[in-house]
């Protein structure tokens, strides 16, 4: 049976524990950023070669073969800049086709950007030759790709655990 | 409050690859981690040094973990082995054994009385003061804590009494005077 005199030494002693492990704090959340971070790309899935990705990876080869000629001909100085961006976003469409989890949701706008303005002379009639348009399909492909294959969904799922979330 | 049973769900599913699991696993565990690095190491910027290498080293060991111990206690014998090497690293730095101790004595006084208690506990030596964080402060029973420390159970019985005794002296002390 437990001595009734050691209560109050007892008592004091654990009320300087608790004392101590208020001073101790709390973990600064960023303790485990870096871990929970790592702990993602462990296991995070790699892309499946769907249709999206295909169109993606083709769109990019399209983009980089049509305009690779201008970029080492003679072209005009406006001409290599226009091949420069053309090449740059096919780059960015190939870049998307490797690692589409990580790179298609920031590409998507810039390149969904370029496709509407590319298409828009076709709406309006303004349209000096079909294989010129024909050249933007690259772009307006990819950009396609990259709004129909699901790579802009937000990557943290629902959360579990009613104890958790209470502790955060 | 502990919750070995919910800390051993989620390691189970953070083994098998869930990753929002894993962040709730460290959500649970990084206050006792950031406890038991602080009280050992003094120093803040070297206990978050201490706590991040524990969590980045169970990136790779909670698929390790078995299951055999409950998930806590293998994080904290994970922390355990970043604390050493933390020191480990800083003596090869600087040639000084007394590093650990010269910079201890920083977490904030809890007073009882007119008993710094941070004081006493800070004063123990490395291993009697593992020991009583570890059972005393994080509440492991003395199995677990032998675990976490790699020593016999009679070992961490007879630390944390020596331990307790001093703190228990230092109290009446300060009563009586």
């Amino acid at each position: 049976m437990r001595n009734d005199h050691n209560r109050p030494a007892e008592d004091r002693e654990s009320r300087a524990i608790a004392g101590y492990l208020d001073g101790l704090g709390h973990a600064p959340p960023a303790v485990t950023a870096a871990a929970v971070s790592a702990f993602r790309q462990t296991v995070e899935p790699r892309a499946a070669w769907d249709i999206p990705r295909v169109a993606l990876l083709l769109s990019g080869i399209a983009g980089v073969l049509l305009d690779v000629g201008v970029l080492l001909g003679t072209a005009t100085h406006t001409s290599r800049d226009v091949a420069v961006l053309h090449v740059a976003m096919a780059l960015g469409l190939l870049v998307a086709a490797w690692h589409p989890e990580r790179y298609a949701r920031g590409l998507a706008p810039v390149v969904a950007i370029a496709a509407v303005l590319l298409f828009l002379p076709a709406t309006t009639g303004a349209v000096t030759s079909t294989a010129e348009e024909l050249s933007h399909l690259p772009v307006i492909v990819g950009a396609a790709a990259l709004l129909l294959g699901g790579w802009g969904r937000p990557h943290r799922r629902s959360r579990r655990g009613v104890g958790v979330v209470a502790n955060r | 409050m502990r919750d070995d049973a919910e800390t051993d769900r989620l390691a189970t599913l953070a083994r098998d690859g869930d990753a929002d699991a894993f962040e709730d696993l460290c959500r649970l565990l990084r206050d006792d981690v950031w406890r038991y690095c602080y009280s050992l190491l003094g120093d803040r910027e070297q206990a978050f040094d201490a706590s991040q290498d524990t969590f980045l080293r169970a990136v790779r060991g909670i698929r390790r973990w078995r299951g055999d111990a409950p998930a806590r206690v293998y994080v904290l014998s994970l922390a355990r082995r970043a604390v050493a090497d933390l020191l480990r690293g800083e003596q090869r730095r600087r040639r000084n054994d007394a590093i650990a101790r010269s910079t201890t004595p920083t977490a904030t006084p809890a007073r009882t009385g007119t008993v710094d208690v941070a004081e006493i506990i800070n004063g123990l030596d490395d291993d009697q003061r593992q020991a009583f964080v570890l059972t005393q402060v994080l509440g492991l029973s003395y199995e677990e804590a032998a675990d976490v420390a790699d020593v016999a159970v009679g070992t961490i019985r007879s630390r944390v009494s020596r331990a307790r005794a001093r703190l228990s002296d230092a109290i009446n002390q300060a009563e009586q005077g």
